[in-house]
């Protein structure tokens, strides 16, 4: 077989020992590699209840069979954990180098477990593996550790790393691959919980495929129909993520000042067209990638003056328009702020949105914050993301997430999110499917588990009413099931918009050799799904957290196109619930465990 | 009548010079459809695109009224 490299590698933190174990084929296969595999591997070997930030709880770094073998943006891995933002599982997807240097180092996953005494961070340059002493750098922002360990280990090693936010357990730390590339759920605080600062990979080893002529058949293949495809050959690497801005606006479910509106007048001001003609110097690729979608930007002068990449979409929304600021400067500055002390902008934007509204509203005051705290406030933007980052003054309460800010105040009603997670960026009140997804996640409130903006609002690969529940839990379902695959494969999900699974499933299959066809990796993808269901329903959920806030449920969206929408989840979990084989409370029947191979 | 058309990302292209927010404000003659606006526009028909009319999905073939918002996109995706 190929793709996989057949090892992996344990650190032990609390014991110093690095151990390096053969993968089992058969759950490689079963689980594929990156999300899947791991979730399988963290639901065998932790209790139900852990607490996420002790000891006994893991993070597993897992590559796909794909990544790094040259397969289309096969450049992808996932962090899974328990999440100490939701208590449910955590799968955090990134790209950019490291990992498909994990996979030249020879490894197919590192499974981190234990805590270390004092900090520390692991050296890994092929074969060899170090637990060094990371005390100096403790403190550091995620750009300062790069830079320095680089110069003490090799000047091609590839880092992952936390900032200041993860090591002060600030519950949407984010682990930073390559120093701009971050996930959701606070994977990075669960690795400050352990002392471990950063991971450094040197891999030489290059990688085997298991038939290398239909491989690069298929490859090349997809390569050319991403090119000729207009939105991942033209539209993503023009503008970038950010050319949703406008489309979204337009569509009335952006969502504006904490979900009180769906439309932002301005929202042009931090569209992904204005960035071009602004901040914006060239576009940036992860490893593999014809698409190319990363931003390296500029803010030339004034108070916000920095250099770095993004914001993306998500970000542009969330410190954006969801806190009513419409200033591409403050927002550019916040966002690298998230990049260096290694958070998750979602959800920084998130919570300082729901702080603002109860300021607004009377709840929070001016001595709680230190300082006004106005929707469209610049300078609160970035002063309170510095703060969150480093849990200084109101920072330490936003560092909480915008759940627990919201019932330290006792109003929870103003927590936009779902299972503790703060929302991203569409209101479920306009895009039925996204809201069914959004209650439906598995780790709680997340666009990328099942993108139905595709079909509601791309027309891709066919175009759905947005305002319809009809047809939408199939699609949901179905979304769900695919992008498991991708995720657990390696690649990115963006090239969902220009190939799909005739590409995928020969890809695979021909790096892999481990008989893959499309009912058996369908059902893997399924499989996935409902491992991650299980570790959530161990952990305590229940149908009840398949839900959403009162006010996307009850409170029509007051102006713009989609005016008077709310989110109808009532007519589509059922259907989703007998679609999934699943009983009315939501869990899985014995049967469907069965079908899965997860009884 | 008087329609504004809002033309993002490469079809701003096709935009008058001049003009703020990406929008452009026609006038119409009165039930002039979607197409009629994309050729005063110079819009080339080959060019695939997504069209809202006031924030909902509509064909070329829809007629448009006084005071309508038009905004146009070639195929994107992302987020």
């Amino acid at each position: 077989m190929g793709g996989w490299t057949g090892q992996f590698l344990r650190v032990n933190l609390s014991k110093g020992v690095c151990s390096k174990e053969k993968l089992d084929p058969t759950i490689a296969r079963d689980f594929i590699g990156g999300r899947g595999l791991a979730s399988k591997i963290l639901y065998n070997e932790t209790d139900p209840k852990v607490d996420p930030l002790s000891p006994q709880n893991k993070i597993l770094f897992a590559t796909g069979p794909l990544t790094g073998t040259g397969a289309t943006a096969g450049s992808r891995y996932m962090t899974v954990t328990k999440s100490p933002l939701t208590g449910a599982i955590a799968s955090s997807n990134m790209g950019g180098y490291f990992p498909a240097e994990m996979k030249f180092a020879g490894y197919d996953l590192i499974i981190v477990e234990g805590k270390s005494e004092k900090p520390v961070y692991l050296w890994i340059n092929n074969d060899q593996v170090e637990i060094r002493c990371a005390e100096h750098i403790w403190g550091k922002t995620v750009w300062e550790v790069e830079d320095l360990l680089k110069a003490e280990t090799d000047e091609e090693a590839k880092f992952a790393s936390i900032g200041p936010a993860g090591e002060k357990l600030v519950r949407f730390a984010c682990v930073i691959n390559d120093k701009h590339r971050g996930g959701r759920s606070g994977v990075g605080a669960v690795m400050g919980s352990k002392n471990l600062k950063a991971i450094a990979v040197r891999g030489t080893k290059g990688l085997k495929v298991a038939r290398k002529d239909a491989f690069l058949e298929v490859v090349m293949a997809a390569m050319a129909k991403l090119k000729a495809a207009p939105v991942t050959g033209q539209g993503l690497p023009t503008y970038g993520t950010p050319i949703v801005v406008n489309i979204i606006n337009a569509h009335g479910f952006f969502p504006t000042r904490n979900f009180q509106e769906g439309v932002f007048a301005t929202a042009n001001k931090i569209s992904g067209e204005t960035m071009r003609e602004t901040t914006l110097i060239r576009n940036k690729a992860c490893f593999g990638c014809p698409i190319a979608c990363s931003r390296v930007t500029e803010v030339k002068e004034g108070p916000f003056k920095g250099v770095g990449e993004g914001p993306e979409y998500e970000a542009l929304w969330s410190l954006g328009a969801d806190c009513g600021i419409d200033n591409l400067e403050a927002v550019t500055k916040a966002n690298y702020l998230c990049n260096e002390l290694g958070m998750d902008p979602i959800s920084v934007g998130a919570t300082l949105a729901c702080a603002m509204e109860m300021y607004e509203k009377g709840i929070i005051s001016e001595s709680d914050v230190g300082r006004s705290l106005n929707f469209g406030d610049p300078e609160a933007l970035v002063e309170m993301t510095e703060k969150a980052g480093r849990r200084e003054g109101f920072g330490n309460v936003l560092a909480e997430g915008a759940l627990r800010v919201a019932q330290k105040y006792g109003h929870p009603e103003f927590f936009m999110g779902v299972k503790g997670q703060e929302f991203p960026a569409y209101d479920g009140r306009g895009a039925q499917g996204m809201a069914l997804n959004y209650a439906t996640s598995n780790r709680g409130a997340c666009h990328v588990r099942g993108y139905t903006i595709a079909p509601e609002v791309f027309g891709i690969p066919l175009k759905m009413d947005p305002f319809t529940t009809e047809g939408k839990a199939a699609i949901d379902k179905a979304f769900q099931d695919i992008t498991a695959i991708v995720d657990s494969s390696g690649l990115c999900l963006f090239l969902t918009f220009g190939i799909g699974m005739e590409e995928i499933l020969p890809m695979l299959e021909a790096a892999t050799g481990a008989g893959y066809n499309m009912e058996n990796l369908l059902k893997a993808g399924e499989r996935i799904w409902n491992l991650e269901r299980l570790f959530n329903i161990r952990e305590g959920f229940t149908a009840a957290d398949d839900t959403l806030p009162k006010r996307i449920l009850e409170e029509p969206i007051p102006a713009g196109p989609a005016q008077g929408k709310v989110a109808r989840l009532s007519e589509m979990l059922p259907e989703y619930y007998r679609l999934r084989g699943w009983d009315e409370q939501g869990v899985p029947t014995n049967e469907k465990l069965r079908e899965l191979g997860l009884a | 009548m008087k329609v504004k058309v809002q033309l993002f990302a490469t079809l701003s292209l096709y935009l008058p010079r001049g003009v703020e927010n990406r929008t452009a404000t026609l006038d119409l003659p009165e039930g002039a459809s979607v197409a009629e606006a994309f050729r005063v526009l110079r819009l080339p028909d080959d060019l695939p695109k997504l069209i809202l009319l006031n924030g909902i999905n509509v064909k070329e073939d829809a007629r448009l009224k006084e005071g309508d918002v038009l905004s146009v996109f070639p195929p994107i995706a992302g987020g």
